[in-house]
């Protein structure tokens, strides 16, 4: 048997091995991807006065600082059992979505992007960022000029845009201002109308050249889990979880529920747990008969969803259905679908902005340590965010529990490789472009494996394949 | 380099931007944001100078840099790197001294790309790193700096200071 190992693969935050075994016929046996993240961020959050862990999370990953800051501080609210005021919600959601504007147009256009723009058989060296600037220096122009802006809008409204700290247990610390609201508009308008013509952009420009890999690569059938309010429309801030079967039933529940609803199962070379749904009774990663299965991040909570909030949205979410249906399971539809949620963004921020009780001077409300257990989630861009706490009289943190988005499509992501590897690997022939493909479908998923260290000069792309005594056949350094 | 100004459709610009790069729950990984946190708290920068901590999210900046008409004029990146010295020792470098990475690698968390840092040098960018050797990087999460790293952020300071204030020092 030969083992053909990449690591890391390029263009995911984090760090990630991804080892495909090669029967004797030179067919994929079997895939891993293994995943290299930084272990005991529950244990070093123990002990703790609670109030810290909203401004220490942020550190745990420099790419979604504001979802686990947001998170946390909602899971501090409902262990202190205090509601916010509505002035402190609505400030904090308008900064989630202006982060979530950044983050998925950075996905879209530097890391997903230049497999599309470039097409995955371009040259190795030229598909990346800098392809994009020679191919597309417009498009290049605008996605730092909308980048900026959004990461400018969280300055504005929390003081910083990458470690934030403005929300805090019982709301918010800044208010808005009157005086602020007409430049943030200027600058939410400026996005929503970059998120029209990236949507735009790519269904004319992008989606019609890549519809056949599309229909066919890294295609698995799972369940589904996102958040909706009561009226069953997307929500990336608040709202209860909808966990949706393959078939497209789904159950509703409360955040506070997950437990009830989701357990987790562990493999001996994955140091990341596999949540799946507990109802299914057991867990298989079966790619013919997958049980238990579940996917989260932008598809997961287009296809949860009755409906978008917002008109434009919505009208995005049409066209969608009316080619794929509901639910979906085409995995390189992640990157439509982060769009469609791109365009909701901005339009919910403009909602947001036009609410007058957003400037209200009423942000927080009094806390008191006590003895309890808080739960928060909000939907990153990467997938379901849950904090999960438990305090002791004194507010003291005795247990900390984080499962993030990556976490939860852990076993969607070893199904959808070792799809697009059995797919595109025939007969031990591989190369470059089909490596790529392979990468590809793990890139869909938007993943975060953490932040490891950051130490200069510490990472290298390898490729190994090894034969059936392990042994080295040949290896590839970037 | 833009930033907001009181007025959010208008920009601020600078010529210089210092990036204290790494995870501050890594021990010694730390030291970048630790020296930017120093630098603020105990010198007086020069109007258009920016220190920016921008723990593990350094990635991001640089994609935006790289792709952005207006440049500052002199980037420096603080960060840890192994170069096998004591720990605490340190030395600047430029980007072609990196170790070259496949160029496909462009990864959020990873530390700044030599390709990256070699791309803005093309637009003119004046850039330097300078790298402190990390004692031990837990695995775990740990906070705090090993006493020769943090002894490093007070000399790091100085070099960087004497570097805004046009007395450059790259001595090791």
């Amino acid at each position: 048997m030969q083992t053909i190992v990449i690591q890391p693969v390029s263009r995911i935050e984090g760090h990630a091995k991804v080892t495909i075994k090669l029967d004797d016929a030179g067919n994929v046996a079997d895939t891993h991807v293994n995943v290299v993240e930084t272990r005991g961020f529950e244990r070093f959050g123990i002990g703790r006065p609670i109030e810290e862990l909203p401004r220490i999370v942020p550190r745990i990953c420099g790419v979604c600082p504001w979802a686990h800051h947001l998170a946390s501080a909602k899971a501090c609210d409902a262990v202190f059992g205090v509601d916010i005021p509505p002035a402190a919600k609505k400030i904090r959601e308008l900064a989630y979505m202006a982060h979530t504007i950044h983050s998925h147009v950075l996905h879209f256009f530097v890391l997903s992007g230049p497999d599309f723009v470039m097409g995955p058989d371009a040259d190795y060296t030229k598909r990346n960022v800098f392809g994009i600037i020679g191919a597309a220096p417009d498009i290049a122009k605008k996605v730092v000029r909308v980048r900026w802006l959004a990461q400018m809008m969280t300055q504005k409204l929390g003081g910083k845009a990458i470690h934030p700290d403005a929300a805090v247990p019982g709301g918010w610390s800044k208010p808005v201002l009157k005086d602020d609201v007409a430049g943030l508009k200027k600058d939410a308008q400026e996005c929503l109308d970059f998120a029209l013509f990236a949507a735009d952009f790519a269904k004319k420009n992008i989606f019609p050249k890549y519809l056949d890999a599309v229909k066919t690569l890294a295609v698995i059938n799972t369940g589904f889990l996102g958040t909706v309010d009561n009226n069953g429309a997307l929500n990336l801030y608040d709202g209860k979880f909808r966990l949706m079967s393959q078939d497209g039933k789904y159950e509703d529940f409360a955040v506070a529920n997950y437990l009830d609803f989701i357990s987790e199962h562990i493999e001996p070379w994955s140091y990341l747990k596999f949540p799946y749904a507990k109802k299914a009774g057991k867990f298989s990663m079966d790619l013919n008969q997958p049980v238990g299965i579940y996917r989260t991040n932008a598809l997961a909570r287009i296809n949860v969803c009755d409906k978008m909030a917002t008109a434009k949205a919505q009208a995005e979410l049409e066209e969608f259905r009316s080619s794929f249906g509901r639910p979906t399971q085409l995995t390189l539809l992640y990157h439509w679908a982060r769009l469609i949620e791109t365009v909701y963004c901005g339009e919910r921020a403009m909602e947001l902005l036009n609410d007058p009780e957003l400037t209200s001077p009423e942000i927080w409300k009094k806390v008191t340590p006590r003895a309890g257990r808080g739960i928060g989630s909000v939907e990153a861009p990467r997938g379901t965010l849950i904090h999960d706490y438990e305090t002791d009289d004194k507010g003291i943190t005795t247990d900390v529990n984080i499962i993030v988005g990556t976490t939860h499509n852990n076993a969607a992501i070893n199904m959808s490789v070792k799809q697009a590897a059995q797919s595109l690997i025939k007969n031990g022939k591989y190369d470059e472009t089909l490596m790529n493909m392979v990468e590809m479908a793990i890139r869909a998923y938007d993943p975060c494996f953490s932040c490891a260290t950051h130490q200069l000069g510490r990472i290298a792309l390898r490729i190994e394949i090894r034969g059936p005594k392990d042994e080295l056949i040949k290896k590839i350094e970037g | 380099m833009i930033e907001m100004t009181e007025n959010s459709s208008e920009e601020k610009r600078y010529d210089t931007l210092i990036l204290g790069s790494g995870n501050i729950l890594l021990g010694d990984d730390g030291f970048g944001p630790a020296v930017v946190d120093h630098l603020i708290q105990n010198f007086e920068l020069p109007k258009k100078a920016l220190a920016l901590d921008v723990g593990t999210g350094i990635q991001e900046i640089l994609f935006d840099l790289v792709l952005s008409d207006h440049p500052p004029e002199k980037i420096l990146v603080v960060d840890v790197m192994d170069q096998k010295s004591p720990p605490g020792r340190l030395s600047w470098r430029k980007p072609d001294s990196l170790p070259q990475r496949a160029s496909g690698i462009f990864s959020l968390h990873l530390p700044p790309a030599a390709e990256m840092l070699t791309e803005l040098e093309k637009k003119g960018v004046e850039v330097w790193l300078l790298c402190c050797q990390p004692g031990e990087i837990s695995e775990t999460l740990q906070q705090g700096l090993s006493r020769p790293v943090s002894l490093a952020v007070l000399q790091a300071s100085e070099k960087i200071y004497r570097i805004l204030k046009g007395v450059p020092d790259f001595s090791e």
